[in-house]
């Protein structure tokens, strides 16, 4: 446990007056992800800010400070049998909490158990003025005023310090297990697009080199026994494959020197065609390519046509690259709230 | 001619060339209808209201109001509690009522794009025949419609385990105040940018105006029961709602009733609840069969060690939909016992709620005014009625001043005012509990963010600090009062 609020706040107030950036960081586990320009500025190491604030399992509520380990948080939750609903990727191992709700990144359960800004209830968040403000909090239901909390999420630290976050959990399932059937880009496509209209006690499906994975929650062994006997296929010893791929540990995530790992987010449904070297999570809503050269108008064209929109994974553009103007100004207007003269990851923001 | 009928002409004539002469509404007796929602306490008369049918039309109008200053107000239909809807005494109505189609439902992706005049039990019952309905159910569900939903960030019974009202939207289009039109989110899980989707939804109509929804369907479930338990006491119940979470159940519904609720519920609707119990619990199981018969086993062994004596299980859908039309109608049944009630909505920490309760209980005796509690327990979101006499001289006056001081508790207690109904104008000075100077200051930044001159919504839901200064309200911070060794209620 450690608590550098007023060293931060110190830090701020002076880059303010001064007019002189900071780079926010935590573990450093998802910096591969953000664009180069997002180094300029003095780092803030926020790591040393740590320590969990309060945890009642009884209330399914966690408060954390900003640069508590998603490890320990999870071994904490993992006592209790209960988890983090969105299963944020720890790319390396590491990654703190804050990181987590900052990159918004969610795990291979993003349809069924949502993302961090579905999660997070509220947070204490430190502002490019020197506010040390309070939005949300620990309930389940809290509409009073905007909801900056959920803002925060995905802002990848652009509208301040995320000081500490209170996020709400679920227990885990009481029987969890993967079924592994052969089937083609097509077919399993089918067959996900059927099972989304149906109670199926489904947390996860990723198809990849013509095998498709289910990843099957419930609290009895009989639901998931009766969806193997529809389904097919055989169970797996384990569930480790989720964690691969959710940490790009799986051996999809490793393209050659001269290749590109390229992210197409699209409504489940959406006709995306099969690519060579191509993996599909999410139920349907996330593929993975991996282009040889420069592919960005061929899968900018694919995404457009499926109505989503496709990233290169390594270098994520900034924040606001929604290619809208009059959204990128109400953003700009924003950190203008947030983050006056641009002190916070001055290269991940818009204006 | 009164200088309030010459602005109303004058006002009417700027919408002339955009709007057809049916499109507004300009006499005394048609205004008379808009000049209050839900929250009947108060009204006020409209300029104008403009009843738009198509987008541009909602475009210009608001480049209109933005170029000659004129408050708008958006409305759905009507059923907000907080006061939401009420409108500005110079400004303009923007009835959304004409909205009121169904676009698209897409069974493969499982979701619906609506207008926002569309009501939220219509969705549900468009989606039926594809095995898929739309989860936030607030209580008015049958006429509330989704526009208003995703302004007030709705709720309903089923939060817990199915989420609010944001976290079943996908993509908004909205109009802002000076007239441009443009998405929010989108059919994807996830959209490059800041998570807008996320900040307009419960920014109660002060950041722009919703036109367009895309929600998200869930399958319906394949099964339901629902239990019903009496308790002697109310804190036993509350206890036994903390076991069943800790034993990693998430109910699909869970609702604790107190006896002057359930006792008016029974008498309304004859639901068949035990009218000589202190409490009771409705607890709600969804899913497949195989799993709600392994959930039921630990619930039930959960709420027999907690103390039950009793545990009823609905026998038929019947019985099921009766156990729930004694929760459903509490508001009405109260309706009956007593000339007027105000609605609180304060959510609090699980754990707190008979100590909520007890205070809530010394608050009523103090004030002399009764007080009915229903209850999201699965949640903590807590909805005291305050029963009082519209027409005794000051009653009103004290019933609010009685729910200022309940939802002032509930923040004492790490809670929040409002949970699922809006700040409006009716919790407005309990902001000023809830928040600090700095905290409202950023409010009123990102409200200036999308609205410069300040003309959606005006006065609503953010107090002004000088307004906190009026109040004289002390800022709760998360329980911790000032001069803790004072006895408070």
């Amino acid at each position: 446990m450690s608590d550098i609020q007023q060293e931060l706040l110190g830090q701020v107030v002076a880059a303010q007056k001064n007019n002189e950036p900071l780079a926010l960081l935590g573990s450093g586990s998802k910096r591969f992800l953000l664009p180069s320009e997002c180094d300029s500025g003095q780092t803030v190491d926020l790591t040393r800010h740590h320590g969990v604030v309060s945890y009642e399992p009884t209330e399914l509520v966690i408060t954390a400070r900003g640069g508590t380990p998603l490890a320990e948080i999870n071994e904490l939750l993992n006592e209790h049998n209960q988890m983090l609903p969105f299963d944020p990727p720890m790319f390396d191992g590491k990654g703190t909490v804050a990181g987590a709700v900052a990159m918004g990144l969610a795990g291979p359960g993003r349809p069924w158990r949502g993302a961090p800004r579905d999660a997070i209830l509220g947070i204490k968040l430190l502002d490019g003025e020197g506010r040390i403000v309070e939005f949300g909090g620990q309930v389940m239901k809290n509409v009073a005023g905007y909801d900056i909390t959920r803002l925060m999420c995905g802002a990848m630290g652009t509208l301040g310090v995320l000081l500490e976050v209170s996020i709400r959990l679920i227990p885990k399932a009481r029987v969890e297990r993967t079924l592994r059937t052969g089937m083609g880009y097509d077919e399993s496509r089918q067959l996900m697009n059927s099972m989304r209209s149906q109670s199926v006690p489904l947390t996860g499906a990723f198809w990849y080199k013509d095998q498709l994975h289910l990843r099957l929650s419930a609290a009895s062994e009989t639901a998931l026994n009766k969806l193997q006997q529809r389904v097919g296929g055989e169970w797996l010893a384990d569930n480790r494959v989720w964690q691969q791929l959710r940490d790009q540990q799986h051996e999809f995530f490793t393209p050659a020197d001269s290749q590109s790992l390229w992210r197409i987010s699209t409504p489940p449904a959406a006709e995306v065609p099969q690519q060579e070297q191509h993996l599909l999570d999410w139920g349907g809503a996330q593929h993975w390519i991996i282009a040889q050269g420069d592919w960005r108008e061929p899968l900018n064209a694919i995404a457009s046509a499926a109505r989503g929109h496709a990233q290169p994974w390594f270098s994520t553009p900034k924040i606001a690259s929604t290619g809208n103007e009059v959204i990128k100004q109400l953003q700009v207007n924003l950190e203008e709230v947030f983050n006056r003269n641009r002190i916070f990851n001055p290269g991940c923001c818009n204006g | 001619m009164n200088l309030k009928l010459t602005q109303r002409q004058k006002t009417a004539e700027l919408f002339r060339d955009i709007l057809p002469a049916d499109s507004i509404l300009s006499l005394d007796e048609e205004l008379k209808p808009y000049e209050c929602d839900g929250m009947m306490a108060h009204n006020i008369v409209p300029l104008l209201v403009l009843l738009p049918e198509e987008i541009d039309q909602v475009s210009k109008v608001l480049r209109i109001c933005y170029d000659n200053e004129i408050p708008v107000v958006a409305r759905g239909a009507g059923t907000g509690l907080s006061g939401g809807a009420i409108p500005h005494e110079d400004g303009v109505i923007l009835s959304l009522a004409r909205f009121n189609k169904i676009l698209e439902i897409d069974s493969e992706n499982c979701t619906a794009r609506v207008q926002p005049g569309v009501r939220n039990l219509a969705i549900t019952e468009a989606a039926k025949p594809h095995g898929l309905y739309y989860a936030p159910d607030p209580s008015s569900q049958i006429a509330c419609t989704i526009g208003g939903n995703v302004a007030e960030n709705a709720g309903g019974v089923h939060c817990l385990k199915y989420g609010l009202t944001v976290n079943n939207i996908l993509e908004l289009t909205i109009v802002t105040i000076d007239g441009e039109t443009v998405k929010v989110g989108s059919g994807a899980l996830d959209s490059p940018g800041l998570d807008l989707l996320a900040l307009m939804t419960g920014s109660e109509g002060m950041l722009g105006v919703i036109i367009d929804i895309v929600v998200k369907l869930l399958p319906q479930p394949t099964d339901i029961i629902v239990l019903l338990t009496p308790f002697d006491s109310i804190e036993v119940a509350g206890n036994a709602v903390a076991d069943i979470i800790a034993a990693g159940v998430i109910p699909a519904g869970l609702e604790m009733m107190d006896n002057p609720s359930l006792v008016a519920a029974e008498d309304f609707v004859h639901a068949g609840y035990p009218t000589d119990a202190e409490a009771i619990l409705l607890c709600e199981l969804d899913g497949e069969a195989e799993d709600i018969a392994a959930d039921q086993e630990v619930v039930e062994a959960v709420l027999r060690k907690a103390g039950a004596k009793e545990i009823r299980v609905a026998e038929s859908v019947e019985e099921r939909l009766k156990f729930w039309a004694g929760r459903k109608a509490a508001f009405p049944a109260i309706g009956r016992i007593s000339p007027d009630y105000l609605c609180m909505d304060g959510t609090i920490p699980r754990k707190h709620l008979a100590q909520v309760l007890k205070d809530t209980h010394a608050l009523s005796e103090h004030y002399g005014l009764r007080v009915a509690n229903v209850f999201h327990a699965g949640d903590g979101n807590l909805h005291p009625l305050i029963l009082y006499n519209a027409s005794e001289p000051g009653e009103l006056e004290k019933a609010e001043e009685l729910g200022g001081k309940i939802l002032e508790t509930c923040v004492q207690y790490g809670g929040t005012i409002t949970g699922e109904h809006g700040v409006g104008i009716e919790k407005i000075n309990q902001m000023c509990v809830q928040f600090t100077s700095d905290e409202l200051e950023v409010f009123h930044a990102v409200k200036a963010a999308f609205d410069n001159k300040g003309l959606l919504n005006p006065g609503k839901a953010v107090p002004t600090l000088h307004r906190c200064a009026e109040f004289g309200a002390m800022h709760v911070h998360h329980g911790q009062l000032p001069h803790p060794e004072l006895e408070r209620f």
